[in-house]
Formats: structure tokens, C-alpha cells, sequence
């Protein structure tokens, strides 16, 4: 029996894929010893060059001659246990490689020795790097070390205890441990580098590639002296070094090496064959070090000759399979994805028979996971190649008799088909489910559950369609329930449970009350994975349309929040979040009140973690059901037991106490009122906490029931938090001070600049500090902050502080934060506005001189919007001056600034069209292609705003000067340019455009006429039919006839 | 450089999506026939034009737009024979 619980147990896992560890175990891996290439298994000790950097070092001889007589006893004493913390530090082996390292070097100082020691205790070169990381940083500290880090004054070196034995042993000890003299005065950083540059020391291979030590096996023939020499090697070799090299490229070579490289393999695939390329791609492929960048270029070549080589591939479709399938259930997601695409390609490439016939054998393999994994190769060809065709096969699989090892993978298959192609099953829905029905009464449990998982398997995908596929397996289900304990009943429950769904609502109303009961009984179950099964059941079948109120506030309702409302439910982390969407479900059906009502109390439990998913289910049924029927007496425990369990908060998970606490305020809104100077107390106690969490969540609390706080009309409160919250501006830690900056932003928002206390012109120079703050959150609220007093309040901002405010805002321009640049940037339009534009403006454009071109970007954006603020007439004479400085960035700010400019203030364009018309000008033929550039793109603007505003004469002007970078060639200008004709299409018509462009069309040079046709066929396709009456008039010819007479009549 | 091709490309590859876009390779015939149609379409489309044009030939609307649709098939009649091959000579030219 607990064989049998053993491997039903296993079911379980499959799903949940964590069982890469155990494939890796199984003998199947021995097949990939059939590749003729040398292999890493055994390998490693073919890398003696990588660490013999012992002796490279000079330090270590150093130290070796220190470590001479040392070591023993640092041998004797972690093996006599006498100093029980380094005992605990040195455990796991660590120890012993020290040892041998110390004393080999300090005797023969060759490397060549002691590799196999090391070697050995590691055979993976990872293991072997990430242990000496590890030693490296538990190492003992030295007496220097000590002396460097700790005051030499008001401390004292103890003797040792007398009977302290070892004590003279480890001190001189430490002193001689190979790294720790390495670097006895450096501390930690410099040891550190040093390791690195030895440790992961880059290995130069030919063409200037590098490649890491643990490649190194790989491509050895190839990074060996004359390797490049082909001369005295068999054709085969060199065709071997040949692909070695291309995949070397493909593998670590720099982009472009690495196209030419997949290229050349590729055409050349069919002519390599199959045999030498798989030898060598699927050892690199299984490589240990393989990165996930690496693996996909590999998994891109397999694709690609997979393609060439189509079915010369079929000999070698089960090599590859060993090594691709155990893939399909490694715990990374995409080494999963790219098992399954080069699976799908194989398939494709192989045809289906010679899949099926390769892999017939895995199929009742006694190995577990050979089958599974063969199933899941199986669901993989089976979207690969479509449902339909692989249907016989799987029927045939299933109704083995020969051994229930088939069937169950065989069904196995099915669940994982519906598991990969999701509702593409629906057509053979009724096919996949006939295949399977039998293994429910199957005598072996084993197939049973997997059925009952693959029918749930089929029923989560066709969701919400195809109840009428599953109607023959309702039965035997039913009788299952009945029958079966354990985890055979879960996987027939989980299937019920999806099934329900499915139904129509009286049916599912009757199923429900059938499997209710078991369900309630399995309540009480111990087991895990029963427990998960149970919630997600209860919450399909609740949410199901058939199933009334009433029935579960009576039947389900008791015994579950019995069973399952405990504390134990909160410690694991799927159980707790299953059963508050069960919860929620519940909720939905019977009402939130009357939940609310059964947890509530709860909030005051003594497990921190049990009141948070208590708090998290009260925050979802609020905000989901909102809290209309929570009556007066609830109302109060509710807030009581929230504040009780908002104050005993200890743990730094704080969003749920903090989410849930904000949506019930929102949600009660004015019916808070009579709580809110308890709610405002805790806060006021909370924000002096010397637990910077608490303080932080304190005032992100404020600025969430703010709004509320005004609507109960608490408006002398809320000043009285302003006037605490500006005290606490001297906050230390900015992710507090972002908080209260924010709460303060969301006082002043809801009770407005002139009742708000402290007073505006007192708050303001407070916060201008502030803005010089680096921290990201500071930052944003604070400019948020300054920026709504700028906007709103402008009478209070001074024009000094103003100003003050204007220079910081400009390193706020260099943020990288986009939402602190905008608010930056809108800032200056406020002040611009509340202070007049001139100082604003020369500040700007003073900024413009900066080098950096963020800065620059975000100043032009800053001018355009004080000119919009302001009116353009303010701003523009000065910019229009600046662009007389000969400064290439000045100018094309001044430019991009005109660009903005003409973009935001649209239809006033027409007014000021003219004084800019003589400045385009010169930018247009400016020898600078960037300020024809961004002259063009001013003109675009221009053009889409005063369209039909009766500014042709100008345009037409300005139109002439931008046609000649007809011919442009540097993509943004050229787009420039085009974005330029196309706004003065709309201000001047396409037939002027037109005239424009017929002279190109048939132009001799193709150049030309590549470009003019472009242009022909932007008008064309945006104005057909307004260009109909303008096209040239043309004389007839021959037999054809161009005139367009119709255009010719008068009447 | 690669980009500057895919930009072009890319909007090229708008364009030809169009019936009745050009190209540098476009034959007058092809031109002509094409804005033929459009201006045939275009006077379909607005019925003033019609209209116009019912009273200068004297025929019922009807017939009019009848006639207008039928011309679409071939406006310029059938494109001419290329024979002469200064299309290759041009090509040396660039």
C-alpha cells in the first residue's frame, strides 16, 4: 500500500514539474553516452590548466610556506570537533578541500597534483566555483583585519582561557589560510577581484571570441595551437572542426559573427549531414553551463538544420529525443518552451510515424518519469502535427492490454494534450474523452486518477463548451466519489469539480448537492493536496449559476469555516490565497455581511499571519461587494478588530493591512465619522514609532482615506494631520518621507490651498530643500507636492522661492524616471505662470548650453509649455534671440523648442507664423542636417495648426526651402521631411504638393524617382480623390486614349 | 544602413498595399489608366458630377453613370507593346 501511495503520490508532482532533479538521476541519461564526442561526465579532469592558478598567485607561495606546518591542526580540530563554531562554518566538506589545496602547494607548489583531489570532491565546475566563493567569504578574519575594522582605543585583546587548547593552532591558522593571506590587509573587495580575475578567467579561442572555462571541454580541438592548420587531417576531422568552429561563432561570437556563422551552417547543413552536426550540438546542448541567451541560439540552429535536413534527420530522431525530452520537465520555463519547439520542428521534420515508432518503446517503460516525459514529447508532436492524425495511435495506446504502464500514459498523453493546446481541443473534444472514459473503471488506481486528472485536465480547457462530450463519463465519476478514498477521490472531485461548470444551471444545481456531501466530509482532511482540490471545488461549485443561496448558507457555510477558517490554513501560501478566493466566491453568493460577520472577529486572533488573510478576505469582499450591508454592529467590531489587528502589526508585509484598512474606510465612507479620532489617533501614535515600516505606512494611510476624512466634514482634523505631517518633514528615510510628502499632497488636494495649515507660504519653503532629494519617491511626491501649490495656489509662491524652486526643477530633468521628468517639466509651467515668464525663461534657456541631451530635451519641452502657459509673445522674442548664439545645441534647442512650441499652442500658430517664417528659413538651409531636421518637424507643427487659417503665402515660402531635402538620405531627417510635406498637405492642399512632385516622377535617375514616387503615394493614398481634377492633361497616343474629356465640358 | 532600408522599406511596403500607388518603374499606360479610374470613380462618387455631365451629352443620368462604370474596365485602352528597350539603357545611366 504505501508503494502504491508512494507512486500516486508522484501523480501529484507531475503537474507541478519539480521533478527535474530525479530525471537526471535515471539511467536514461547513459544514452547520451552514445555521442562519440567527448563528454563532461568524466572530464573535468581535462581542465588541469584553470586551477593551477594556486601557483600563479605569488602570495600563495607566500603563504604556503606559512601553511606548512599549520594545517594539520586545522585538520585535526574540525575533524576533533573541539572549536564548535568553526566546526559549524566548515561543515559540508569544506573543510577537506582547503586542507589538501594547502598542503600540496605548500609542498610540491604544482597544480597538476592536487587538481584530482579537487576534482574529485567536485566534478562540477560550478559546484567547484560557487564552494570556493562560499569558503572565500567564510573564511576567519585575521588580526589585521580586525585591527582595521575596529578602534584601536577602548578595546582589548583577551587572553585565551588556559585550558582553551587549540588556540595558538587557529590563530597562526588563520593567518596562513591561503586566501586570507592572500590579501591580509585589502578587507574583502580586492580578495574578491582577485578570485575573479583567476576564477572566471577568460579563456581567448580563435577570431577573438572568449569563452568560459567550462566550455572549454567542448571546443578543445579547436582552441588547441595550430588548430587552424587543416592540412594533415582526415576530410572528417576537418568537416568536425569546421561545424566546431561555425557553433563556437553561433554560440559566443559578437552578432553579426554569429548571423554569418548560423547562415553558412545552415546551407551547408544537408552537406555536413546529420551524424557530425547532432555530435556535437546536443553534448553542448546538456552542457551544465549552457546560459539561457546560449540555449536559445542553440535550439535556433537545431530549428534551422532540423528545416535543411527534413527527413535525413529520422535516423537520429531518438538521440536526439534522449537528450531534448528530459527538458520538457526542467524548472525553467523557457528550457521547457525550447524543448518543445525543437520537438515540434523535429516532428514536422520526421513525419509522424517515425516519432511514433521511436518513442513506442518509452511508453510502458517501468520508469516513471520516461513516461512522463514521453507523454508530454507525445502532446507536443500531437500540436505539432494535429490531434486527428495522432488519434489512432493514442486510441490503441490506451486500450493496451499488455501492461497498464501504456494506458497510463496513454491517457497521460491526453491530459497533457489539453494541458498545451487549450480550447484547440474542442473539435475532438468527444474523440479524447471516448479514448479515455474506460481508464476511469480501469482496475489499476494509478490510471484511474491520471483519468480522472486527464478528464479534469479536458474540462478546464473547453471551458465554458462541451458539457455534452463528458456525459458519458458523469457516471462512472459519480460512482468513483463514492467508491474511492484518498487521493483517487481528490482526482476524481477535481474532476467533478470542472465539470460543473460546464453545466446547465439545474443540473449543476443538482450535482452540487450531490458531491456537496462528500465534499463536506472531506472538509476534515489532513492532506494537502485534498485540501487544495476541496477549496478549488467548493469555489466552482458555488460560483456555479444553479446553485441557490440559501442552500449554501446552510449546508457549506458552517462546516467550512469551521474546517478550514484556522490558522493553520494561513502558513502556506497556496492554501491561503485558495481559501480566500473560495472565500470571496461564498461571499458573492450569499452576501458579504454575512461573512465579514463570521471572520471578523478573527482580526483579533494572536497569529499575525492568520489576521492578515483575514484582513486580505475582508479587503476583497469589500471592495468587491462594497460594505452596504455590513449593519451598524458589525460596522463597529469591524473597525475595532481592524485597528486592533493595524496596531499589533509586527512583520514587515504591510500593503494587506494597509490595502485592506483603506478600502473599508472608502467603502463605509461618511458611516467612518464616528471612528475617525480613533483612526486619527493611531495614525498620529504610529507616525512617532521609531520603525520607519510603521511611520511609512502610516502616512500612506493618511493620504488613502483623505478624501473620506473630508466627506465626513473632519476638515479641523485633517489640518491638524497636515500640521503633524509638516513636522515630520525632517524624516530621515526617504521611503518615509515620499510617504508623508504624499499624505500631505492628499490633505491639500481634498481641503484646498487657503484653509490648509500649516500655511501654503510656510509649507513651500520647506519642501524646496526636499526637491534636491535623490530618492526616486521623494522626488516624484515632492514635485508633485510643489507643483499643485504652484498650479492652485500661485499667490502664495514668492517669486524667490519661485526662482529656487525653477533651479532645482532643472536637475530633475536629468531623472530617469519619466513621471518625475513630466512632473518637472509641468512644474515650470506653473511657475511660470505664477511668477512671471522672463526669469523662468533665461534659466531655461541658459540650460540649453548643457551637454547632456536628456537635459536639453526636457528643457525644450519645459519652454514650449511656459510659452503655452504664458502666451507664446512672452517667450518667444528671447528664444527668437537665442538662436542668434553660433552654438549648434543652442540653436537646435531653440528649434525643438519652436517644434513644441508650434505643437501645443495649434490654432494660436497663425499670430506668430510670421515672425518665425525668416528663422525656419535659415535653419532650413543650414549646412547642419539636425537643424534642418528639427526645422522640419517646426514645420510640421506649424503647418497642422493654422491649416485653413489663411497662411498659405508664408507656408508656400517655407515650402520651398524644405523640398530640397528631397533627397535626403539619413533616415531621421528624411522622415522629417516627409512629416513636413505632409503637414503642409493639409495647410496648402495636396494639388500644390502634387505640382511639386510630378517634375520627379519620370525623372531619368532612379534615385529621384524612387523618392518622388514615395511622395506620390503619401498624397495618393491619403487625398485619391482630391487629386482627380489636377493630374496633367496628356495628348492621346496611338491607341490609347489619355484625355479625360468628361473634365472639359462646359455648359 | 540597415535601418535607414527597413524604414524605407517598411512605408514602401505600406504603400503597395494600395491598388493604384506607383512605383519608379511604372509605365505611362499603367499611370494613366489609373488616374482614369480614380476620376471615373470620383465622378460616381459625387453626383453633381453626374449630373454635369448627363446634360452636356444629353443623356440620362443613369446612362451616364452606366457608361462611367463600363469605361472603368479599360480607360486608355490596351497597354502598348513595349519594344524598345530604353529601359535597360536608363538603368546603365544611374
Amino acid at each position: 500500500m504505501s508503494d502504491q501511495q508512494d507512486q500516486t503520490m508522484s501523480e501529484w508532482d507531475d503537474t507541478t514539474l519539480n521533478k527535474a532533479k530525479v530525471v537526471e538521476a535515471t539511467p536514461r541519461r547513459n544514452r547520451w553516452d552514445e555521442t562519440p564526442v567527448s563528454k563532461p561526465s568524466t572530464g573535468v579532469e581535462e581542465t588541469p590548466k584553470r586551477r593551477s592558478r594556486w601557483d600563479e598567485t605569488p602570495i600563495n607561495i607566500n603563504s604556503g610556506g606559512l601553511s606548512g606546518g599549520v594545517t594539520p591542526n586545522y585538520n585535526a580540530m574540525s575533524n576533533g570537533g573541539v572549536t564548535p563554531i568553526f566546526n559549524n562554518m566548515m561543515d559540508g566538506g569544506v573543510t577537506p578541500v582547503y586542507n589538501s589545496n594547502n598542503n600540496n602547494n605548500s609542498n610540491s607548489n604544482g597544480g597538476s597534483n592536487n587538481n584530482k583531489n579537487i576534482l574529485m570532491q567536485t566534478p562540477d565546475p560550478y559546484q567547484a566555483q560557487l564552494q570556493k566563493e562560499i569558503d572565500e567569504r567564510n573564511r576567519p578574519w585575521t588580526d589585521e583585519e580586525l585591527d582595521n575594522i575596529l578602534p584601536s582605543e577602548g578595546y582589548e585583546i583577551l587572553q585565551p582561557p588556559a585550558n582553551y587548547q587549540p588556540v595558538i593552532a587557529s590563530k597562526k591558522l588563520t593567518a596562513s589560510t591561503p586566501i586570507g593571506a592572500a590579501g591580509t590587509s585589502g578587507g574583502f573587495f580586492i580578495q574578491e577581484e582577485q578570485s575573479r580575475g583567476q576564477d572566471f578567467g577568460i579563456i581567448d579561442a580563435p577570431d577573438g571570441i572568449t569563452i568560459k572555462p567550462e566550455d572549454k571541454v567542448y571546443f578543445e580541438k579547436i582552441l588547441q595551437e595550430g588548430g587552424d592548420n587543416d592540412e594533415h587531417l582526415s576530410p572528417e576531422e576537418q568537416k568536425e572542426r569546421r561545424i566546431m568552429k561555425l557553433l563556437l561563432r553561433i554560440k559566443n561570437g559578437t552578432p553579426p559573427m554569429r548571423k554569418q556563422a548560423l547562415r553558412q551552417l545552415t546551407d551547408k547543413a544537408r552537406e555536413f549531414g546529420p551524424a557530425p552536426l547532432f555530435n556535437q550540438i546536443l553534448p553542448l546542448f546538456t552542457s551544465t553551463s549552457l546560459e539561457d541567451q546560449e540555449r536559445h541560439l542553440l535550439v535556433k540552429v537545431i530549428d534551422r538544420i532540423l528545416y535543411k535536413l527534413d527527413d535525413l534527420v529520422r535516423p537520429y530522431v531518438r538521440k536526439i529525443l534522449s537528450v531534448i525530452e528530459p527538458f520538457l520537465i526542467d524548472q525553467n520555463y523557457y528550457a521547457r518552451v525550447e524543448a518543445r519547439e525543437i520537438i515540434s520542428n523535429l516532428s514536422k521534420a520526421a513525419g509522424l510515424a517515425s516519432m511514433t515508432s521511436t518513442m513506442r518503446p518509452d511508453i510502458d517503460s517501468p520508469e516513471e518519469d520516461i513516461r512522463n516525459t514521453t507523454a508530454r514529447a507525445f502532446a507536443v508532436v500531437a500540436s505539432a502535427l494535429g490531434i486527428p492524425s495522432l488519434m489512432p495511435f493514442l486510441k490503441a495506446v490506451c486500450k493496451s492490454k499488455k501492461s497498464w504502464q501504456a494506458r497510463h500514459t496513454g491517457i497521460k498523453i491526453v491530459q497533457q494534450i489539453a494541458i498545451l493546446m487549450g480550447c484547440a481541443i474542442l473539435p475532438h473534444l468527444k474523440n479524447l474523452v471516448v479514448i479515455v472514459e474506460h481508464g476511469l473503471t480501469d482496475e489499476q488506481p494509478k490510471v484511474r486518477t491520471i483519468t480522472a486528472l486527464a478528464i479534469s485536465a479536458l474540462a478546464e480547457a473547453a471551458t465554458p463548451y462541451g458539457i455534452e462530450s463528458f456525459d458519458s463519463v458523469l457516471k462512472p465519476l459519480w460512482y468513483g466519489i463514492r467508491q474511492y478514498r484518498e487521493k483517487g477521490l481528490a482526482a476524481f472531485l477535481k474532476a467533478i469539480g470542472y465539470i460543473i461548470p460546464l453545466m446547465e444551471s439545474s443540473y449543476a444545481s443538482y450535482y452540487t448537492k450531490e458531491v456537496m456531501t462528500i465534499l463536506v466530509r472531506e472538509f476534515k482532511t489532513n492532506e494537502d493536496e485534498m485540501k487544495k482540490i476541496v477549496l478549488k471545488v467548493v469555489k466552482q461549485c458555488v460560483a456555479t449559476e444553479g446553485v441557490e443561496s440559501s442552500y449554501v448558507r446552510e449546508e457549506i457555510i458552517p462546516e467550512f469555516f469551521k474546517q478550514f477558517w484556522v490558522r493553520r490554513m494561513a502558513l502556506d501560501k497556496r492554501n491561503y490565497k485558495l481559501l480566500v478566493e473560495t472565500t470571496l466566491e461564498i461571499a458573492n453568493k450569499v452576501g458579504g455581511g454575512e461573512i465579514i460577520e463570521r471572520i471578523v472577529d478573527d482580526l483579533k486572533d494572536e497569529s499575525e499571519a492568520y489576521r492578515r488573510m483575514v484582513m486580505e478576505a475582508i479587503e476583497k469582499i469589500v471592495s468587491t461587494l462594497g460594505a452596504s450591508d455590513i449593519s451598524p454592529t458589525l460596522e463597529e467590531r469591524l473597525i475595532d478588530g481592524i485597528l486592533y489587528a493595524f496596531q499589533e502589526q509586527t512583520t514587515d508585509e504591510t500593503s494587506i493591512m494597509l490595502q485592506g484598512f483603506g478600502t473599508v474606510v472608502l467603502a463605509l465612507n461618511t458611516r467612518i465619522q464616528p471612528y475617525l479620532q480613533q483612526i486619527a489617533g493611531t495614525i498620529k501614535w504610529r507616525l512617532n514609532n521609531k520603525s520607519a515600516k510603521v511611520r511609512q505606512q502610516a502616512a500612506d494611510l493618511i493620504s488613502r482615506i483623505a478624501v473620506v476624512m473630508m466627506n465626513c466634514g473632519e476638515e479641523q482634523l485633517l489640518s491638524h494631520l497636515g500640521q503633524i505631517l509638516y513636522e515630520y518633514l525632517g524624516e530621515e528615510y526617504p521611503e518615509v518621507l515620499g510617504s508623508i510628502l504624499g499624505a500631505l499632497k492628499a490633505i491639500v488636494n481634498v481641503i484646498g490651498m487657503t484653509k490648509m495649515t500649516p500655511p501654503i507660504k510656510d509649507l513651500l519653503p520647506r519642501l524646496t530643500p526636499i526637491l534636491k532629494n535623490r530618492h526616486e519617491k521623494v522626488q516624484e511626491n515632492c514635485i508633485d507636492l510643489v507643483g499643485r501649490i504652484a498650479d492652485r495656489g500661485s499667490d502664495f509662491v514668492s517669486d524667490r522661492e519661485g526662482m529656487r524652486i525653477c533651479f532645482e526643477l532643472l536637475d530633475m530633468l536629468k531623472a530617469h524616471k519619466k513621471g518625475i521628468r513630466r512632473a518637472a517639466v509641468n512644474t515650470f509651467g506653473y511657475i511660470a505662470k505664477a511668477i512671471g515668464p522672463q526669469e523662468v525663461l533665461a534659466t531655461l534657456l541658459n540650460n540649453l548650453k548643457v551637454q547632456d541631451r536628456q537635459n536639453r530635451v526636457c528643457t525644450t519641452v519645459a519652454i514650449a509649455i511656459v510659452a503655452e502657459t504664458c502666451a507664446p509673445y512672452t517667450v518667444l522674442p528671447g528664444l527668437i534671440n537665442e538662436y542668434r548664439i553660433p552654438e549648434l545645441n543652442v540653436q537646435n534647442g531653440v528649434l525643438k523648442s519652436l517644434s513644441f512650441l508650434f505643437e501645443y499652442i495649434g490654432e494660436m500658430g497663425k499670430d506668430y507664423i510670421y515672425a518665425v517664417t525668416t528663422l525656419l528659413e535659415d535653419a532650413l538651409m543650414d549646412r547642419d542636417a539636425v537643424h534642418r531636421q528639427t526645422a522640419c518637424s517646426a514645420i510640421k507643427h506649424i503647418s497642422l495648426g493654422v491649416m485653413g487659417l489663411g497662411c498659405e503665402d508664408s507656408l508656400t515660402h517655407l515650402l520651398n526651402y524644405v523640398w530640397p531635402n528631397v533627397f535626403e538620405t539619413s533616415p531621421h531627417v528624411i522622415n522629417a521631411f516627409l512629416e513636413a510635406v505632409e503637414g503642409l498637405r493639409f495647410a496648402l492642399g495636396p494639388n500644390t504638393i502634387l505640382q511639386y512632385t510630378l517634375q520627379g516622377l519620370f525623372h531619368p535617375s532612379r534615385k529621384v524617382r524612387n523618392i518622388y514616387w514615395k511622395l506620390y503615394n503619401m498624397l495618393y493614398i491619403s487625398s485619391q480623390d482630391a487629386l482627380t481634377p489636377c493630374y496633367p492633361r496628356t495628348l492621346d497616343e496611338n491607341d490609347n486614349k489619355y484625355q479625360r474629356y468628361e473634365l472639359d465640358f462646359v455648359i | 544602413m540597415s535601418e535607414r532600408e527597413s524604414l524605407n522599406s517598411q512605408l514602401e511596403h505600406l504603400q503597395m498595399r494600395y491598388v493604384g500607388t506607383g512605383h519608379a518603374d511604372i509605365s505611362k499606360h499603367e499611370w494613366l489608366t489609373n488616374q482614369h479610374r480614380d476620376s471615373l470613380s470620383s465622378f460616381i462618387g459625387h453626383s453633381s458630377f453626374l449630373s454635369l455631365f448627363s446634360i452636356a451629352e444629353n443623356e440620362s443620368v443613369g446612362r451616364v453613370r452606366y457608361n462611367t462604370l463600363t469605361k472603368m474596365i479599360s480607360p486608355c485602352g490596351p497597354a502598348p507593346k513595349i519594344k524598345d528597350n530604353t529601359m535597360d539603357k536608363e538603368e546603365k545611366n544611374d
